[in-house]
């Protein structure tokens, strides 16, 4: 378990470190971190590590480029999802799905705090409860494919890193409890 | 209240919940997106209300699901309730109309080859090319029929009864609605039925999208109402529709039925290029390929690789796939920013597979020969179905291609009605035709990168381009580089060839292009997406006295040759543009110009050199003549007509035009070859044997 938990915090560490591009809005100089330069001077475009376009749009001082992944995106991964009824037909995610998800609802959760608005309270309503139906569907796939290994190689392709994660620990746990139960032949 | 099953434990009532969609949908900035539009609708007098699928599935997400299992059923639920809140909102605008709720977007596309039998009585989103359209006609929505019978006298009704319309086929009414019998005589009034547009299209797949191999497949969609004529042959269009299906018209089992599309709703993608999907992860790459110094020679030296020099050729294919940046005066002139390139040359000299290279890493690349696969041909036309005996307009390869490259093969062997057409899909980038009842202007807007072979079999030095090949002077002249590729042995060049050749049957890997052909393709795409180079005022100056002084150059020759046109002047800027572009620099500078520049001079060297002077004549291609030639056939015509003046019997005799040419230093095989020119053309006859004189 300690090792899932492990693999799934450096997937979310990596998805902090990856970088995106922001538009710089307001004059702040130059900074380094790591070793790396990064002048921020107003209507510039660059290219900074995730957890640092976090900080500078906290500030005020840039602000992403990207559009990041929202409930259109979450609507449309649930229909694909939901139409799925075999590990065949189950579609790839689009990349950091879960990650995104989780902090397109942190932050619509954030909004909510400061300024109450019954539409954005629905709109996280539905971007929960899709996000769950998502991952339930997901993983009965999985588990439906975990005991074939043409299945296996059927729907590996298609996981996120993260399913890939639990999937392989499945796998490994699987097989250790075969060997473990097998009866043992003796050779004549 | 009708309502509909999803499943076994669930009942929804689908116009009751899209009425609560229409009337309380809020979007994000909580507006009421659908009232505002329903509102829209009644102003601008239309009559369908467009859904976003994505908003219905946020509403209610079983319903949203429902409308994809049954869609007709929901559909018109969804119609009804909208017909109730346009009653409610201007009940003067309901008056006899028919309401659609129109849905956009649906979260998935099928691709049109795994439409399967599953898909029937589903609503689908289909992507691809329109090739064919019908012109539109008028289908029977409510019959109006007079029923006669001896007992009750004649009586108009209305057919089918309310709440349903006329399918596919309009079937006589068993009996009669008012009087109840079903003898006498039932007579359809055409002209006092309820009526609607309707229209045929053929939705085919993409080029990109066929599996090598393969043909494309198409499918037939039918348009109603206000969806006809939203598309032209050539559009790439999203059709969300019903799949339906209908007898084989082929066959005569009736078991075989063949699938068709009825639509819900048709979008035009305005987006340029966008079936090449370029990632963050490929931005990335080609942003670090464009910071490399010698990213143009990688993009050059990637073309074809297996071909061995041709440096300049691929060079020009480069630069016409990147392309220049067409422009709109205000005055709404389109200047193309499309590169045409013609290769001429000797048989076995690796033109076909420069070009179907060039089509493989084009984006909406089509290689295609110049006799054309389809009865469309290149352009357009306007052909006979066999089995229904219906008219269509059909797209051709220079249409189909749209915003892409066309790299035409044998063009000099293309039909006669391509040869008329081509001109203006080449320099107005349209194609027009006016056939059979159909008129239309289609988009061309392609880059023509074509290949020709000589006429005589070989390229004969010692006549002019116009000469060698079976083309006319007009499709000629409308080319912004034009290349001869002379098949001549050299020793040292055909060793090198030899090695070149053995390497790559012997190792292939050793001809690995510098960038891979995939992402070479997005790299391209990307650059004609977002890349407008704008001239610096340098590199304006370097063309302009270029320009400037290669028409300098013509007064002071003796023959008056021009060298160069506003034609070639603007060929250059292209051509400048499009080197900019392969850089992804968003300047032409000084070094673009220069390129461009030089490339122009190697095609007016090879090309454009009147071959009796020596010297550069861009005549040679504008008008098949040089200009020392053009000045020779004026001075005959006038030994001709002197002469005629001259002479009792009214006429030129040959001995004489012969021998005054001759004196003023003009070859008695050009005055033959004037002579039976001018009897083709009409401008002179022979009134009696040997004795010429003018047509007046």
């Amino acid at each position: 378990m300690d090792k899932i938990a492990l693999q799934l915090k450096k997937l979310a560490i990596e998805y902090r470190l990856r970088p995106i591009r922001v538009m710089v809005v307001k004059d702040y100089g130059t900074i380094t971190i790591d070793g790396v330069e990064y002048t921020l001077s107003k209507g510039a475009e660059i290219e900074v590590p995730r957890w640092l376009a976090d900080v500078l749009e906290e500030m005020g001082v840039a602000n992403p480029i990207e559009r990041g992944l929202d409930i259109e995106d979450i609507t449309r991964v649930h229909f694909s999802t939901l139409n799925a009824r075999t590990p065949a037909e189950l579609e790839p995610l689009p990349r950091d799905f879960y990650l995104e998800a989780l902090r397109y609802i942190e932050r619509l959760s954030a909004r909510i705090k400061k300024e109450f608005n019954a539409s954005l309270l629905e709109e996280q309503q539905k971007a929960v409860r899709y996000l769950l139906e998502i991952i339930d569907r997901r993983l009965t796939l999985i588990l439906q494919s975990i005991r074939s290994p043409t299945s296996i190689a059927e729907i590996s392709s298609k996981l996120s890193p993260e399913e890939l994660v639990l999937l392989n620990s499945l796998k490994e746990s699987l097989e250790m409890w075969q060997k473990f139960l097998s009866p043992r032949l003796v050779s004549p | 209240m009708e309502t509909l099953r999803l499943d076994v434990e669930e009942v929804i009532d689908a116009r009751e919940r899209f009425y609560e969609f229409i009337r309380s949908f809020r979007d994000r900035n909580g507006n009421y997106k659908y009232r505002e539009r329903l509102r829209q609708m009644i102003t601008m007098g239309q009559r369908s209300l467009l859904i976003d699928y994505n908003d219905l599935y946020l509403f209610d997400t079983k319903l949203a699901r429902l409308l994809v299992e049954k869609p007709d059923e929901v559909l018109r639920q969804a119609s009804e309730a909208l017909k109730d809140l346009v009653q409610a909102e201007s009940p003067e605008y309901v008056e006899g109309k028919r309401f659609y709720v129109r849905i956009r977007a649906l979260p998935k596309i099928t691709p049109l080859r795994s439409l399967r039998g599953e898909h029937i009585g589903k609503l689908v989103m289909l992507e691809g090319i329109l090739v064919r359209t019908t012109p539109v006609k008028e289908k029977i929505v409510k019959a109006m029929y007079m029923h006669c019978s001896r007992e009750q006298g004649c009586h108009e009704f209305i057919w089918p009864p309310e709440g349903e319309i006329v399918g596919d086929m309009l079937e006589k009414p068993p009996v009669c609605p008012i009087c109840g019998s079903s003898s006498g005589a039932f007579r359809l009034l055409p002209e006092k039925s309820e009526l609607i547009d309707w229209q045929k299209i053929v939705l085919q797949e993409r080029p990109e999208e066929v599996p090598p191999g393969q043909l494309p497949r198409s499918i037939e969609v039918v348009l109603h109402d206000d969806l006809v004529d939203v598309a032209r042959p050539g559009d790439r269009v999203t059709i969300v529709g019903i799949v339906r299906v209908q007898p084989d018209s082929l066959s005569k089992k009736k078991a075989i039925y063949d699938m068709f599309v009825d639509a819900i709703h048709v979008e035009v993608s305005q987006k340029i290029l966008e079936e090449v999907v370029i990632t963050r992860e490929d931005e990335e790459r080609i942003k670090a390929l464009a910071r490399d110094p010698w990213v143009r020679k990688k993009i050059i030296a990637s073309i074809a690789p297996a071909i061995y020099g041709l440096w300049d050729i691929k060079e020009a294919i480069a630069l016409a796939l990147f392309g220049g940046v067409p422009k709109i005066t205000p005055d709404g002139v389109r200047i193309r920013g499309d590169i045409h390139v013609l290769i001429v040359g000797d048989p076995g000299t690796a033109k076909s597979q420069l070009l179907q290279y060039a089509a493989r890493i084009a984006p909406r690349g089509i290689y295609t020969t110049g006799k054309g696969a389809t009865a469309a041909g290149l352009t357009a036309a306007v052909i006979r179905d066999k089995t229904t005996g219906e008219y269509y307009l059909e797209a051709g390869a220079l249409v189909l291609a749209d915003g892409g490259v066309a790299a035409i093969d044998e063009i000099d062997k293309m039909r006669d009605e391509d040869r008329v057409a081509i001109h203006e899909a080449m320099e107005q980038q349209t194609v027009s035709i006016a056939k059979a009842g159909i008129i239309a202007k289609l988009n061309a807007r392609t880059t023509v990168i074509a290949a020709g072979n000589p006429k005589f079999g070989r390229y004969l030095t010692n006549r002019t381009l116009a000469d060698n090949i079976n083309l006319p002077v007009t499709i000629l002249s409308r080319f912004d580089l034009i290349f001869i590729l002379k098949d001549e042995p050299k020793p040292e060049e055909d060793r090198r060839l030899a090695q070149h050749v053995l390497e790559v049957h012997r190792e292939s890997e050793k001809v690995k292009p510098e960038i891979e052909p995939e992402l070479l393709k997005k790299y391209i795409s990307y650059a004609r997406r977002y890349i407008r180079p704008r001239l610096t005022p340098e590199a304006a100056k370097l063309i302009e006295d270029f320009y400037v002084e290669m028409r300098r150059m013509s007064t002071e020759s003796s023959e008056g040759a021009i060298t160069i046109t506003a034609r070639q002047l603007e060929a250059l800027i292209r051509l400048a543009e499009a080197h900019a572009k392969m850089a992804l620099k968003n300047e032409v500078t000084v070094e673009d110009a220069e390129a461009a520049i030089r490339l122009m001079k190697t095609f007016l060297e090879s090309a454009g050199l009147d071959i009796e002077s020596g010297r550069i004549d861009i005549d040679v291609i504008m008008t098949g003549k040089p200009r020392s030639k053009q000045e020779k056939l004026t001075r005959i015509m006038e030994i001709i007509e002197s002469l005629e003046n001259e002479s009792p019997e009214g006429c030129a005799r040959l001995k004489e035009i012969l021998r005054r040419a001759a004196a003023e230093g003009i070859e008695s095989r050009i005055v033959e070859e004037a002579l039976r020119g001018f009897r083709r053309d009409g401008l002179v006859y022979e009134k009696s044997v040997g004795c010429y004189a003018v047509v007046r």
